[in-house]
């Protein structure tokens, strides 16, 4: 099915801009409608979320013991069982797919081409991911792996540019929205770090297995830190004006003082936007045709992959939405059934696989004994 | 053979792509912005949004050495287009220049945004959302309001650079580093302070005038920053003299440099001060809210048309002067801000921030706080130096 083998770092690498790629455009905004002035608090929420499930990423990859992640569940859940959960899994993943679509090209639209039809935007978006994915995970992550430093150099040279209108007052005071309201904003922020449980999906293919929690909290640290960054620059730079911004990411590059040598930044947007969801969409497309591939027994995920990038482009028109309605959903009908999917899910493969282990002597655990 | 056929059609493929994208707008096809100016106007009882757009239009191909050759060597100038249009909306006002325009109107480079003054009475929230929505439009541009009509001052002409919208920019981006007269404002800051309760925007005052080295018939007039534009909430409610002004950017923080005058000994004293230490603070006696200020001038000595004596009783005297006539135009300052109901000093942000309980009581009725509270001013002035000279100049060196 997949022969590549990838290292910590690249591990790391993707799963970073797989979480990040829509989080810097989309959660700013979730953040803002809720807690504008503490919106680093979202970051910090999401951090902890996000540990948490890496907890639990760890301790489900050290049971796995040479079994992929939908072997396990089959092998703890029973076949049938075990297959109707993935199902439910990659019916959540193919659906998100069709989101991030609709997040990335709504937003390439209306920031930068306003008159290029939605469909051309999204075959660009979709073709390179798919390539790579077609390519193996090796591909996606050596990318991932080069693009990274890229876009992590891009970010730390916006921040430098951006602190002579770093204006700190724009911060305080502490909480001033009340810590339900505070809590509240954060919310949409922890169902984006669920996302690092497809971590699982790529234990087998890992190096260093046993450090799988160490990588996947390393990869949440990271964001936690980029996003405590970054909302405390949108509120600091903006106040209360970034709750009225689309895109406050694109508005903050937009809004650096030209130099004498360099005028606009702009393409620091679109080099970050098309970098991190090329690395997104490739992981989570990846994710959901292996996994499929998988429940379905077939020896290579590859066939699927055209049927699977079509399915998404009739699903995204059959479902179009505008960006106040994605924002509205992301608000609201979004966390409440990704957070069970995506914390939900392996809390329960975790604690069924314990109970398992403690009543079913080690050696009848094997898949073989099914 | 058939993976070579499929390389060589993807990469037909990416050379399709080189030609651009759908929403190509070649450069020679744009009409570029530099200066937005917007007014409101009355028809039949009506609100109408009057937008004028000022561009720079090219030089024809060779203009440049042709008007050269014609001046001996003086070089050409590039012409401008002013229009103006019309519309309920700003939107619709937008739209119908493309009736008039000849190219496509561009606006990311426009740096600079107008506001007539009848606007800027009635209100600005209307054309700060217009603006923010505007795809083109950066919220780095300056915002400045003109007194009276905006298109009317488009009419004026640039002192020294080729294009009025040019002059305009250099004045607003590198004016305000030399002297503390006026404070630039842009998009963000003012749509900020409009926002946020506690602080009132503000914005330069731009007027039209007959430069006195000019003829009088000649009709021409040039730009120049005059005063300072206070509004309460979005709307226009005074403004603040070159003096005044200067007192508002020193307490707000925002002195760069700028000069202290006193009369001593019988003749005029100035100092040159750069940056000055301001911290404010509120507090809360008998139930009445206070601010209070503190403002630390360092300087030096740049201007003394009197004997020079330099003894350490002098210079605490002259500081002492300078500190005490420095007070009185920041109280000064204070008292019209507090008159006109404008909390540009964010006076109300400083409650919010230090006092977040205290501000969860006063914040419906803030203006009455704001307009009856003590404000309270410390000044000192440290002269730290002399600059090139020692000795003043006096007849006969006394």
């Amino acid at each position: 099915m997949e022969n590549g083998r990838i290292s910590g770092g690249q591990l790391v690498a993707i799963m970073f801009w797989t979480i990040m790629g829509t989080a810097v455009i989309t959660l700013p905004i979730m953040i803002a409608l809720h807690a504008p002035r503490t919106a680093w608090m979202g970051a910090v929420i999401f951090a902890v979320g996000g540990t948490g499930l890496c907890l639990i990423i760890g301790a489900i990859a050290n049971m796995q013991a040479g079994l992929d992640f939908v072997q396990y569940v089959q092998t703890v859940f029973g076949k049938w069982l075990g297959k109707l959960l993935i199902l439910i899994f990659l019916a959540w993943l193919f659906h998100s797919i069709t989101l991030v679509i609709n997040q990335v090209t709504n937003f390439t639209q209306i920031s930068l081409l306003p008159n290029t039809p939605l469909l051309t935007i999204q075959l660009f978006f979709l073709a390179p991911s798919i390539y790579a994915v077609y390519l193996g995970l090796e591909a996606v992550a050596r990318s991932g792996q080069f693009l990274f430093f890229i876009s992590i150099g891009v970010f730390i040279l916006l921040f430098m540019l951006i602190i002579p209108d770093f204006n700190s007052q724009n911060l305080l005071p502490l909480f001033d929205e009340g810590i339900s309201k505070v809590l509240r904003s954060g919310v949409t922020p922890l169902a984006w770090a669920g996302q690092i449980m497809f971590v699982l999906f790529l234990v087998p293919f890992v190096k260093s297995q046993k450090k799988i929690a160490v990588y996947a909290a390393l990869t949440i640290a990271l964001i936690g830190l980029a996003g405590i960054g970054n909302e405390m620059m949108y509120t600091a730079v903006f106040g209360p004006l970034r709750q009225h911004l689309i895109n406050p990411f694109y508005a903050l590059i937009r809004y650096v003082q030209p130099t004498a040598f360099v005028e606009r930044y702009d393409i620091l947007f679109v080099a970050v936007n098309l970098v991190g969801n090329f690395i997104k969409l490739s992981v989570f497309i990846y994710v959901f045709v292996l996994a499929l591939a998988q429940v379905l027994g077939l020896k290579s995920y590859r066939p699927l992959l055209i049927p699977a990038a079509i399915g998404q482009l009739v699903l995204v028109a059959l479902t179009p939405m505008s960006p106040p309605e994605l924002i509205h959903f992301f608000d609201t009908l979004f966390p409440l059934f990704t957070i069970p999917v995506l914390y939900g899910f392996p809390l329960l493969v975790l604690v069924a696989g314990k109970i398992r282990k403690a009543i079913i002597p080690e050696k009848r655990q094997s898949p073989n004994h099914e | 053979m058939i993976r070579r056929i499929s390389t060589a059609i993807l990469l037909l493929f990416l050379v399709l792509m080189v030609c651009g994208c759908w929403d190509r707008r070649e450069p020679e096809e744009l009409l570029l912005v530099d200066v937005m100016a917007v007014d409101i106007v009355n028809k039949a009882g009506v609100k109408y949004y009057q937008i004028s757009l000022v561009s720079s239009k090219p030089s024809p191909a060779g203009s440049d050495q042709q008007s050269s050759m014609e001046s001996g060597g003086g070089g050409g100038t590039a012409g401008q287009w002013i229009a103006s249009s019309q519309g309920r909306s700003m939107e619709e006002a937008m739209r119908y220049f493309s009736t008039r325009a000849p190219r496509y109107v561009y606006l990311e480079h426009n740096t600079v945004i107008l506001i007539g003054e009848d606007l800027a009475k009635a209100g600005v929230s209307d054309i700060l959302d217009f603006m923010i929505r505007k795809q083109e439009v950066r919220l780095r541009n300056y915002l400045v309001v003109t007194k009276g009509s905006a298109l009317a001052l488009l009419s004026a002409v640039p002192e020294y650079e080729d294009q009025l919208a040019d002059e305009l920019h250099n004045i607003l981006d590198r004016g305000g580093r030399e002297s503390d007269y006026f404070l630039h404002t842009d998009l963000n800051i003012f749509s900020q302070a409009v926002l946020t309760p506690g602080i009132d925007p503000w914005a330069p005052l731009l007027h039209a005038f007959q430069p006195p080295e000019t003829d009088e018939a000649m009709k021409e007039k040039a730009v120049l920053i005059e005063e300072t534009a206070l509004f309460h909430s979005d709307k226009l409610v005074g403004f603040l003299d070159k003096q005044e002004t200067q007192g508002i950017v020193i307490l707000s923080g925002e002195a760069t440099e700028g000069a202290l005058y006193a009369n001593f000994r019988g003749g005029p004293v100035a100092v040159n001060y750069k940056g000055v230490n301001v911290s404010r603070k509120v507090s809360q006696r008998d139930g009445m809210l206070e601010a209070s200020f503190s403002v630390a001038f360092k300087g030096v000595l740049a201007e003394i048309h009197a004997p020079t004596i330099f003894s350490s009783q002098d210079i605490s005297k002259l500081e002492s002067l300078l500190a005490g006539n420095a007070r009185g135009d920041l109280q000064q300052t204070i008292s019209k801000c507090q008159q006109l109901g404008a909390d540009v000093l964010g006076i109300g942000r400083a409650v919010h921030i230090q006092h977040p309980e205290i501000w969860k009581k006063h914040r419906e009725n803030w203006q009455e706080v704001y307009q009856n509270m003590k404000i309270s001013i410390n000044v000192s002035v440290e002269i730290t130096g002399t600059k090139q000279g020692f000795k003043s100049i006096t007849p006969n060196g006394e």
